[in-house]
């Protein structure tokens, strides 16, 4: 084991049709994964898996040598830490504002964190994805695309060794679409690790490095950017979430 | 055979149910010594449970409290004062309001109005995945949401019981001026007299005991929702139900208890 993350013959069952078996993978610090394949195909569940959001019924999920659901609460909440997540609709507290929907996991995580640098941060994404006065709003008081923005701003702030994204462009209008492509590029210049669901083969051709499919929760396919078929595979993408819509057009 | 079958599941989903309600209750007690490490996000949704299950609570607290001190100060005079037993009537307010009523009753409307916005809200915020959000972020919903609704719940219990025994005794007094004039201090000379530290403690433990499982089984309904707002309501029936059921059976219990021992 010297990945960055590596999930180890990860299973995880709920129904039938909703669950991931004998998930093997491994992502190395600086570069990017995307996840594709289906609706229902166990995607979404593997990120969630990684985020903490459910616990395997069985293997091992290890963050930087570190198994992510052993050992004690303080090991656990310091390598948590240093992974974000990223919903796929734009998830926040409903009874706080969004200051506080913001600044959220920083609390918990660190007792003493710079507030005035973290509120310069939050002011910087928001001028990039032009927001506006909203910080002090409930989020149901803000747009969807706008509550879909801040959600990866939080995930942001948080300035994250590992970021999980859950279909980053879905429910976002063309121009923040670009934004947010062009900030993941920027992200993953400096750096840091993703791990991205989805079908966009903008998002693929942009930043991807592996590109894995699911099907039925297992890993069909994994395929590295230096694979001849990799772009061949990333084309047949575009059309996965069109598929049997063709014939109805 | 098959006739057997519905009765196996029933009590298979009983056992399961009530081991999960045990553990989710172990959980929470083993969160509480650790809450202070999360007191910097847990600490406001404290404060919020106190302030709205204590706080908000005052004006109907204090209307029953004066009504119910007032009501037994007159039904007792006119009743026992026939006998000649008009001092029983201190002896009545101590036991009926002090042991009993207060703790119960306050307990009712801690279900009534923070029960069931507890398993409302937690109900809600499993179907719009705020669970979730709190678990990617690395945070116990048990620290984050129940330790801190428990804790809220006992504090503003505790505190409303004895408010309610301060505003009924007085309210028995404020009453009794109106129909049979009393000196104040001859009405509260009569009632500590008849009143012990032990009525007073009974009266508190139960408060606390209330709380807890109030709290625990509101939290434990609330959080058990799991895919559709039509759960949030049934849910909340079933908190009441079982809260109100949790009252009156540790009542009883904590009531022989102080009697046999």
């Amino acid at each position: 084991m010297n990945g960055f993350l590596e999930l180890d013959n990860l299973n995880w069952q709920a129904s039938e049709y909703f669950r991931i078996f004998k998930v093997d993978l491994t992502l190395d610090a600086g570069k990017c994964v995307v996840i594709s394949g289906y609706p229902e195909s166990g995607r979404s569940l593997l990120l969630k898996l990684i985020a903490g959001i459910y616990l395997p019924d069985s293997g091992k999920i290890t963050f930087k040598d570190k198994d992510i659901h052993g050992g004690n609460e303080d090991e656990i909440k310091k390598a948590r830490s240093k992974i974000a997540y990223v919903f796929e609709a734009g998830v926040h507290l409903s009874n706080i504002i969004i200051r506080e929907n913001l600044l959220l996991p920083l609390k918990f995580y660190y007792n003493d964190f710079n507030r005035k640098e973290t509120e310069e941060l939050i002011q910087y994404y928001i001028d990039y994805f032009n927001l506006g006065n909203l910080l002090d709003k409930r989020p149901a008081e803000v747009s969807i695309i706008k509550r879909k923005i801040l959600n990866l701003i939080r995930a942001l702030i948080q300035k994250p060794e590992l970021l999980l994204l859950d279909e980053p462009l879905f429910n976002l209008d063309i121009r923040n679409q670009k934004l947010v492509i062009s900030l993941l590029k920027k992200l993953k210049k400096n750096g840091m690790s993703l791990m991205i669901v989805c079908n966009s083969i903008d998002i693929l051709k942009a930043v991807g490095d592996i590109l894995v499919i699911m099907d039925n929760g297992s890993v069909i396919s994994i395929l590295s950017r230096e694979d001849p078929d990799f772009l061949k595979e990333a084309d047949k993408l575009e059309f996965i979430d069109l598929a049997g819509v063709e014939d109805e057009i | 055979m098959n006739l057997l079958r519905p009765l196996k599941t029933f009590f298979k989903r009983s056992l399961s149910g009530f081991v999960e309600s045990y553990l989710f209750g172990i959980e929470t007690f083993r969160r509480l010594f650790t809450f202070h490490k999360q007191k910097q996000i847990g600490f406001t949704v404290l404060l919020r449970q106190i302030l709205f299950t204590g706080y908000e609570a005052l004006p109907l607290i204090s209307f029953l409290a004066l009504s119910i001190g007032g009501l037994i100060i007159i039904q007792g005079n006119n009743i026992l004062g026939n006998f000649g037993q008009g001092q029983l009537v201190y002896v009545i307010l101590v036991t009926v309001v002090v042991r009993e009523l207060s703790s119960i009753l306050t307990a009712l409307i801690v279900i009534a109005r923070s029960g069931t916005a507890i398993s409302t809200e937690l109900g809600n915020m499993v179907i719009n995945e705020e669970i979730d959000l709190l678990l990617s972020c690395g945070i116990s919903p048990i620290s984050y949401l129940v330790v801190s609704r428990v804790v809220g719940v006992v504090v503003a219990l505790f505190t409303l019981t004895i408010f309610f025994n301060i505003a009924a005794v007085f309210g028995g007094w404020l009453f009794s001026t109106f129909f049979y004039p009393i000196n104040f201090n001859y009405f509260f000379s009569q009632l500590f007299s008849q009143m012990t530290i032990a009525d007073i403690l009974i009266g508190v433990l139960k408060s606390i005991i209330f709380g807890i499982g109030i709290a625990l089984i509101s939290c434990y309904q609330g959080l058990k929702v799991k895919l559709a707002s039509t759960e949030v309501p049934q849910r909340t029936i079933r908190a009441v139900v079982l809260s109100i059921v949790f009252v009156v059976f540790s009542d009883i219990v904590v009531t022989a208890l102080f009697y046999l021992l």
